[in-house]
């Protein structure tokens, strides 16, 4: 891989040490370095509610966290399984952020020794116990100690991150997760992310801030045949993922008042399978996509998350009675994926007395205009510097897993190899064309970007993303901004063994 | 049958012949049911979204099987002239790229005659 010395960056970062997320009950402060935790709970008090899971919230400017990956024993819906998470949970705490803020990850890699430390093939799923973390949707630096994905943390090492948010950074919800190719779907289908959430904007709406917040991070992890995951196989069928949880438990029952709305901040973090979801019975607004508020709140029936979205939304409760979120049948791309309930939604009264007293009660939608960051600003046609066309493909080449190599243009990744060069400030419209009977949700790390039209046809109020599935026999294209950040990033396919078996290209931002 | 694919999807590089179930890599090649006669070698590019069995799984993907031959190889030339735009046409403009006037005559007769 590129070389960054994971030797110098420690040095230069050594002075920030390792310090402790505190544990116990309700709120507390970490240490000198004033980070608040806030540990899991439900919203609204109730004992057997959804729980939100752990925060960390930066104070006076800084957070630090303490993150390490390890080998944790968990017990899942089909029973006793080991995975590679963070700190033990799942998910990993919610980072809490605001724009301008530093954040500092004391990293450490608990994971035992690689198996296969020598003679590994590009594009093979290898080294499952080798990590990293990429902040996704982050605008940021991807070099040195910041969202860089090309850093390799092997087993008994420690990292320090420093991650610098830019003052105008857009507020939303974002994720972290491990992103070392190899091992990233490995570690994604294990549980590793957590939620990070950057405040500003729609948080500011006096709608949205009335109501009561619930973080719904979805995931499936997979669990090895025997034990640990050791072995690309279990992952690598589209239909392996098994038993969706929301915020690590396996049909949660969510709890809200007759005639409140709730703002609820869904994360998709599973690997592979795509999510459109219901719930019908009640009225849903979507506010915001990946992080970005749409321009107004757009009541829908279906949000359609694919793996790496974000939908911030409102959900409005009418009658009493019970409901469900539910993940429709549907065909991904040519192959037919079932139905399943994700949670139990109960309408309960207003004036229920489980509810602990003093919570927010938010009735209203917001009806105007949503506030927009202000860098996410249209890209007028005069302001495009460039297009270019990526076509998405699938090749059989003997040799790799399941003798499969997925491409773009043609190429499978080669971490040596620059397959975009543009300058600091460019503007481009990228077209990317899937050849492939599947859809691929393909994410573009450090600048967020305007999607303009869907095969062919315009997008609907050109949404900012940074993560869009291309469909099945279809195309998409999107503007955007490459501003603030030099330096070496990827864009990939978030069906994470398809990135790891070669749907991902290095992109070169030069001063 | 079976030889002939099998040599086409070494010979191409690509074996994405059948929607197989659980399916995220190119599925192993296998004889497309229901349709019948010589296979072009250009085909087994077509196959994995216009179906095996001559009806797409994808909702947004025509019905090729039967189609007018003659419509088909003038909608060929198009996609790869660039004259047939909007909607999927970027697909099939990529797809067909490499096309020659025989091989589009024979997917043209081909999937016409099934």
């Amino acid at each position: 891989m590129p070389a960054i010395s994971r030797r110098d960056v420690l040095k230069s970062t050594a002075a920030l040490g390792l310090g402790g997320i505190l544990g116990g009950i309700g709120w507390g402060i970490v240490g000198a370095r004033a980070t608040v935790h806030q540990d899991q709970a439900s919203p609204l008090g109730i004992a057997d509610d959804l729980a939100n899971p752990a925060e960390l919230h930066s104070v006076d400017g800084r957070l630090h966290a303490d993150l390490y990956m390890s080998i944790s024993d968990q017990t899942l819906p089909s029973g006793p399984a080991q995975l590679r998470i963070f700190n033990d949970t799942l998910p990993a705490p919610t980072l809490r952020l605001q724009p301008g803020d530093t954040l500092e990850v004391a990293f450490e890699n608990r994971m035992p020794p690689n198996p296969d430390r020598r003679d590994i093939t590009v594009n093979v799923p290898n080294r499952f116990n080798t990590t990293n973390i990429h902040y996704h949707g982050f605008h940021v630096s991807p070099l040195g100690n910041s969202d860089n994905v090309y850093l390799e943390i092997e087993p008994g090492q420690r990292f320090n991150y420093v991650v610098q948010l830019p003052q105008d950074h857009p507020a939303g919800s974002y994720w972290y997760h491990p992103h070392r190719h190899g091992s990233v779907s490995a570690q994604v289908a294990s549980g590793a992310a957590g939620m990070a959430i950057i405040g500003g904007a729609l948080d500011e709406v006096p709608e949205i801030a009335a109501a009561v917040e619930r973080i719904l991070v979805l995931q499936a992890p997979v669990p090895g045949i025997d034990g640990v995951l050791d072995d690309e196989e279990p992952i690598w069928a589209l239909t392996a993922e098994r038993d969706f949880l929301v915020n690590g438990q396996f049909r949660p029952r969510i709890y809200i008042r007759q005639g409140e709305v709730q703002h609820w901040r869904v994360l998709h973090a599973g690997d592979a399978q795509f999510l459109p979801l219901r719930a019908d019975g009640l009225e849903i607004y979507e506010v915001g996509r990946d992080g970005n508020p749409l321009q107004s709140a757009q009541l829908t029936e279906l949000i359609d998350l694919a793996p790496g979205n974000r939908a911030d939304l409102l959900v409005k409760a009418g009658e009493l009675g019970h409901y469900t979120l539910l993940r429709p049948a549907f065909n991904q791309g040519t192959q037919a994926m079932l139905e399943f309930v994700m949670a139990d939604i109960f309408v309960i009264a207003a004036d229920d007395p489980r509810v602990a007293p003093g919570i927010d009660f938010g009735t209203e939608i917001p009806t105007g205009e949503l506030p927009d960051n202000d860098i996410l600003v249209d890209i007028e046609d005069d302001e495009i510097t460039g297009h270019r066309t990526f076509v998405l493909g699938v090749s059989d080449v003997k040799g790799y897993f399941h003798d499969t190599l997925f491409t773009i243009n043609d190429q499978s990744f080669d971490p040596g190899r620059d397959d975009v060069v543009t300058k600091l400030g460019a503007v481009e419209e990228w077209t990317l064309v899937n050849t492939t009977p599947f859809p691929h949700p393909l994410h573009i790390h450090v600048n967020p970007f305007q999607l303009v039209e869907i095969n062919g046809e315009p997008a609907p109020g050109k949404p900012w993303l940074d993560t869009v599935p291309v469909p099945a026999a279809g195309s998409v294209k999107f503007r955007t901004r490459f501003l603030d950040f030099p330096g070496r990033f990827v864009m990939h396919c978030h069906i994470l063994p398809h990135e790891d078996t070669g749907m991902m290209i290095n992109i070169n931002i030069q001063a | 049958m079976r030889t002939l694919l099998h040599r086409t999807a070494l010979a191409t590089g690509l074996a994405i012949l059948a929607t197989v179930a659980h399916a995220q890599q190119p599925p192993e090649p296998s004889v497309p049911a229901g349709l019948g006669g010589d296979m072009p070698a250009a085909a087994s590019s077509c196959l994995s979204c216009h179906g095996v069995d001559g009806r797409p799984v994808l909702i947004d993907v025509p019905i090729i099987a039967g189609q007018q031959p003659i419509y088909l190889r003038n909608a060929l030339r198009a996609y790869r002239s660039g004259t047939r735009t909007g909607g999927q046409a970027l697909v099939m403009q990529e797809i067909v790229k490499t096309l020659s006037d025989d091989d589009m005559d024979a997917l043209a007769s081909w999937f016409g005659g099934q």
